[in-house]
């Protein structure tokens, strides 16, 4: 394998293949916090150069954390097709882009590849791609999952409804939960983060929300966003859930330090598929971002945006009905301005998209990163334009509990209202017999939070 | 087409106008305090803006006509989310917008201003820096805002003698203006409630640019029996003063989170500063008496 380029009379060397795919990343603050980001603009594009040669065979062979170490390895490569495994690995990493960009090569057949491709030969391709790469490239690919309502669907933009409360209380969260509603958005999933993990409060939100959306006939599905035990024992003794939630991450040890193991998650998934209230058969919600191994300390030496693609090559195996990457949250750390936020959501939702899975983003930020309300408007613009299966929606992107700013219900209405995109259909009949919705667009009543009184 | 029902048209152009209804923006204000301190009251609040503009509320009000009004008391009363706030087209109402960019210009303000050195003067707290040099570096490396810089390491061996019972250490975090506003009324509670239960500390100081486990280093230095740190938190929408008070007993090495007992959310809206003070004094007094920290303490 050749680990040196010369740009302009300067060689440039590298030491294995996971120091290539490091310094081939677009600039983050976390990959220079993790000590493994280029030291200048060049080295970046000399990694580029050097990556751009490599096989997909020899990334399957090295992957970032080697399968006797790491289970979330073992699964991606135990997961792959080989017959189209066997016919693409004499690949170059330059050959999977200009064949994931050609005119010929539709969604269907990236999706076939995408069967007989790791997370990291994902990774490597969208390291030698831009913005505008990512966006045509996610764009052909439409990742259809149903549990109650459909995802996925092409023209539909649904929206995670996330109602959160800072102390719980229903009647606060089912406040939240009226407005969107009215705003036509909850098609993805009523989702909200509890304060208090216990099995109780779960509970409590999940049959609180279900018997609102048994009382009104919503089409969705609802989730309740505590630690994926703790809503097992919720199921286990009743409680109306969804989907079965669970952050995840792209080691086995920043799995471990989520106490979420893969048994753990086959046993969830499993119990889900049995006892949960959606007729599926996508019934599993997944979170991810980029920075998390690293602020677990569990990142193995490995890059951010690397382990964010190994999330979803985790996340492909329980077919999930929604996965999402938190883009801002995790702070300046990890990505510091809106550049690398947006430049971070993109390659995530490609990468998401790639693996074949049905990928949402919660487009968001924190107020000690350099980003404002602009910045995550152009984002949510880019991930349209991208065929976004879904992203969030808060009463003015205002999380008054996780203190953060995401999608508002109201950036959710542009957003379809622009590019022509309506709600998943089976909720769109809802909002149109609620007299919400009109040929796709809201009514003058929508946004009016006592119309459920 | 959808018509709107529930929203004024905009107003027709009026050179004569006032740009802003002033009587307007007073009648909102009582509106709103009406529903948040009761109507008598409000109605006989002085709305004092001397002459300048305030932000006009919106929850509730920007719905002049909502579809079942009984039901909207009890939806706001619910949250302090922002909802109810209507919209034009798909979009923000102006006052909406302008309320939302005001709060969290508060919010970026605390991040990226400074403690004030006049403050620190007022207080007798010297001043030392953490190895990051600047407040973008702060941001992205919290290893650095971890850790003092040589300079600070060899003025901390000058002003502090071996082994003190506490050490007394602020630092700015996430929010500067939270330090700038309720600093003065923490530290004096402090030393009072210190001095009350008897407890000797050295001479307090402030490190700029200093993230919490930096108290850990600084303990160890001086061979402290324990170190209280109080910083700034990270600001959220609408509130960018709160403090965390942070205290932890002989800090080893690799001390964790673990170790650490913390007093969150001190403003005056959430725990008092001056009582968060007294608490601070208080479990101070049981860490060093049970030669243990490690217990959490959930904010007010």
């Amino acid at each position: 394998m050749n680990l040196a380029a010369t740009l302009r009379g300067t060689t440039y060397r590298f030491r294995d293949l996971k120091q290539v795919l490091a310094k081939a990343n677009e600039e983050k603050s976390g990959d220079r916090l993790a000590g493994l980001a280029a030291e200048s603009v060049s080295e970046r594009i000399a990694a580029k150069r050097v990556l751009s040669e490599v096989t997909l065979a020899e990334l399957h062979d090295h992957p970032v954390v080697p399968p006797e170490n790491d289970a979330v390895t073992r699964l991606i490569l135990d997961d792959l097709q080989r017959p189209i495994y066997d016919q693409v690995k004499s690949w170059t990493v330059a050959d999977l882009r200009e064949r994931v960009l050609d005119d010929t090569t539709d969604g269907a057949e990236l999706l076939r590849l995408s069967r007989g491709l790791t997370s990291e030969m994902i990774a490597a391709c969208a390291k030698l791609m831009t913005n505008l790469d990512l966006i045509v490239a996610a764009r052909k690919i439409r990742v259809v999952v149903h549990a109650t309502n459909t995802v996925g669907l092409a023209g539909r933009l649904s929206v995670r409804l996330q109602p959160n409360h800072p102390s719980d209380s229903i009647d606060g969260i089912m406040a939240s939960l009226r407005e969107g509603l009215s705003y036509g958005t909850g098609d993805a999933v009523i989702g909200i983060n509890p304060v208090t993990d216990n099995p109780e409060q779960t509970a409590t939100i999940l049959n609180a929300t279900g018997d609102f959306m048994r009382q009104w006939r919503i089409p969705t599905q609802n989730c309740c966003l505590a630690h994926v035990t703790t809503q097992m024992k919720a199921l286990e003794a009743g409680a109306q859930l969804g989907l079965m939630f669970q952050s995840i991450a792209g080691t086995e040890k920043a799995l471990r330090s989520f106490g979420v193991t893969l048994p753990l998650l086959d046993e969830a998934h499993d119990m889900t598929l049995k006892l949960g209230q959606c007729q599926g058969p996508n019934v599993m919600y997944f979170e991810t971002g980029q920075g998390s191994a690293l602020s677990a300390e569990a990142h193995e030496g490995a890059d951010q945006m690397t382990l964010e693609a190994r999330n979803y090559g985790l996340a492909r195996h329980y077919r999930p009905f929604l996965v999402n990457t938190v883009v801002g949250f995790i702070g300046p750390e990890y990505l510091y301005d809106a550049r690398q936020i947006t430049r971070a959501g993109l390659e995530d939702h490609f990468m998401g998209k790639f693996h074949g899975i049905s990928m949402g983003c919660d487009a968001c930020y924190t107020n000690h990163a350099d980003a404002d309300q602009n910045d995550l408007e152009n984002l949510e613009v880019l991930l349209s334009a991208a065929g976004c299966n879904f992203f969030m929606g808060l009463p003015m992107g205002d999380d008054v509990m996780l203190n953060y700013q995401s999608t508002s219900f109201q950036d959710d209405a542009t957003l379809r209202q622009l590019f022509g995109y309506r709600p998943a259909p089976e909720f769109e009949a809802w909002l149109e017999e609620m007299g919400l919705m009109r040929d796709g667009k809201l009514t003058a009543r929508a946004g009016d939070p006592s119309l459920f009184g | 087409m959808a018509t709107w029902k529930v929203f004024p048209k905009f107003p027709a152009s009026d050179s004569t106008r006032p740009t802003i209804d002033r009587a307007r923006v007073e009648a909102l204000v009582r509106q709103t305090l009406a529903r948040e301190v009761g109507a008598h009251k409000a109605a006989t609040q002085q709305i004092e803006s001397a002459g300048s503009l305030l932000l006009a509320p919106d929850r509730g009000v920007n719905l002049a006509e909502p579809y079942d009004a009984r039901v909207m008391p009890g939806i706001l009363a619910a949250t302090p989310a922002r909802v109810g706030v209507g919209r034009t087209g798909t979009r923000y109402r102006t006052n909406t917008m302008l309320r939302f960019r005001a709060d969290h210009a508060a919010a970026k303000d605390a991040v990226i201003s400074d403690v004030d050195p006049a403050l620190l003067a007022e207080l007798g707290l010297f001043e030392l820096h953490s190895r990051a040099p600047d407040k973008a570096t702060f941001l992205q490396r919290p290893d650095l805002g971890r850790a003092l810089s040589d300079e600070a390491r060899v003025e901390l061996g000058k002003r502090i003698g071996r082994a003190p019972t506490l050490m007394v250490i602020y630092g700015d975090g996430l929010s500067a203006t939270a330090l700038n506003q309720h600093l003065r009324e923490f530290h004096g509670a402090l030393l009072a409630a210190l001095a009350a239960r008897g407890i000797a500390h050295a001479p307090p100081f402030f490190v700029r640019r200093s993230r919490v486990k930096i108290m850990d280093e600084i303990a160890r230095l001086c061979g402290a029996q324990a170190a209280l740190f109080v910083c700034g938190e990270r600001p959220g929408l609408g509130f960018a003063d709160s403090l965390s008070a942070y205290y932890i007993y002989q800090p080893a090495a690799g001390a964790t989170d673990a170790d650490r007992e913390v007093i969150s959310n001190i403003n005056p809206r959430g725990r008092a500063p001056a009582d968060a003070a007294r608490d601070a004094a208080a479990a101070i007094e049981r860490i060093l008496r049970e030669k243990k920290s490690g217990v959490i303490l959930s904010g007010g």
